[in-house]
């Protein structure tokens, strides 16, 4: 079946006038044929033609039966073929939707394995980076309000009590007088001290701890301006 | 010559006598006599005359709804042609599904017609 005829068959009205017109000339076909044996055989054509059709009997019936059949055999296969059309539709529809589905959840697993490896790389760095911070010693910065012990290993250098970082950030320190060491590491403050004692000692083999202040020595640490304004300023 | 249409009647003397077909046969003489080639309708109405020695009588138009009833059925195809006389005619075809339909219909009316002829000749005993 040509595609033309297939579709021409979804127009029910064009195709009832194509089975009427197939149906008449097969009657017309018929009849010609009829009278025409029978002029033949000797009867003049009007007689023949009307004895044709006495033969062929109820034209109008025949005709009628002859295009229900046609039509009806033809619009079943019209359904079948609608429905056929439907269940195609309807499959594909599900397959690409499916598809759609299927493509959506496997993207969004993706997306999750994605997040997840990511999430433990990161947190593996991090714990790395904790490691990493926990085996090395953290550097002690001298600040404003601690308190620095001298130790030397001979005994030469010793302080009475502790020197205190003052708000300026100087240190009064036995021969060496006030020192900034606010702001230095612990090998820092030595390298000065050492520096500054150099020339009253031999191979000064100097050690320096610093000890952190508690919170009542909290104060010390800011400018006396910022420590007043502070503690007056809720008045 | 067919030795099963062979077995009609001898020639009716008038149209009285020409026999009206049984519901179902006209099928069956329809595909028996395309069984020997494509025919249009005419055609089939004629064959079908000559072959029971004019004891059949076919209302030729009855002869399309049924042609047309086995095209839907797929026993017999159609395609336009010319006849011997040049004129345009539809021409019938059995298909295979119509040679297999053709000898179950034959099996079954050979069948009938002698379970008939049994009561028949029963009835006739009797008598």
């Amino acid at each position: 079946m040509a595609w033309r005829d297939l579709a021409a068959r979804f127009e029910t009205g064009a195709l009832q006038r194509a089975v009427e017109r197939d149906v008449e000339a097969e009657i017309e076909a018929h009849l010609a044929e009829a009278a025409a044996a029978l002029e033949a055989e000797g009867l003049a054509p009007d007689a023949a033609r009307a004895r044709a059709r006495e033969r062929f009997g109820d034209l109008d019936q025949i005709r009628a039966e002859c295009l229900r059949i046609r039509m009806g055999g033809i619009l079943a296969m019209n359904k079948l073929l609608a429905g056929a059309l439907i269940v195609v539709t309807l499959a594909l529809l599900a397959t690409i939707t499916g598809s759609y589905w299927l493509y959506t959840r496997a993207r969004m697993a993706q997306d999750m394995a994605m997040a997840a490896r990511m999430q433990a790389m990161e947190e593996a760095a991090e714990r790395a980076r904790e490691s990493e911070a926990k085996s090395q010693p953290q550097e002690i910065v001298v600040e404003i309000g601690d308190s620095l012990e001298l130790v030397e290993t001979y005994g030469r250098v010793r302080l009475p009590t502790p020197a205190v970082v003052q708000s300026d950030g100087k240190a009064l320190i036995p021969e060496a007088g006030w020192v900034d060491v606010a702001g230095l590491s612990r090998e820092q403050v030595e390298q000065r001290l050492r520096e500054r004692l150099a020339p009253f000692y031999e191979e000064l083999n100097l050690f320096v701890v610093v000890h952190k202040p508690t919170l009542a020595h909290e104060c010390i640490k800011a400018p006396i301006t910022t420590f007043t304004s502070q503690l007056f300023g809720a008045f | 010559v067919d030795p099963w249409l062979d077995q009609g009647s001898p020639v009716p003397d008038d149209e009285r006598d020409r026999i009206a077909l049984p519901q179902g046969a006209l099928e069956l003489l329809a595909l028996r006599t395309l069984s020997g080639g494509a025919l249009h309708g005419y055609a089939i109405a004629q064959a079908v005359q000559r072959q029971s020695r004019e004891a059949l009588r076919i209302e030729e138009g009855s002869l399309y709804p049924a042609l047309h009833r086995m095209e839907h059925r797929g026993w017999i195809e159609s395609e336009w042609g010319q006849t011997d006389s040049g004129r345009r005619a539809k021409f019938y075809a059995l298909t295979p599904a119509g040679r297999k339909r053709l000898k179950a219909e034959r099996k079954a009316w050979e069948r009938m017609t002698t379970a008939v002829g049994l009561v028949l000749r029963g009835q006739g005993a009797e008598a």
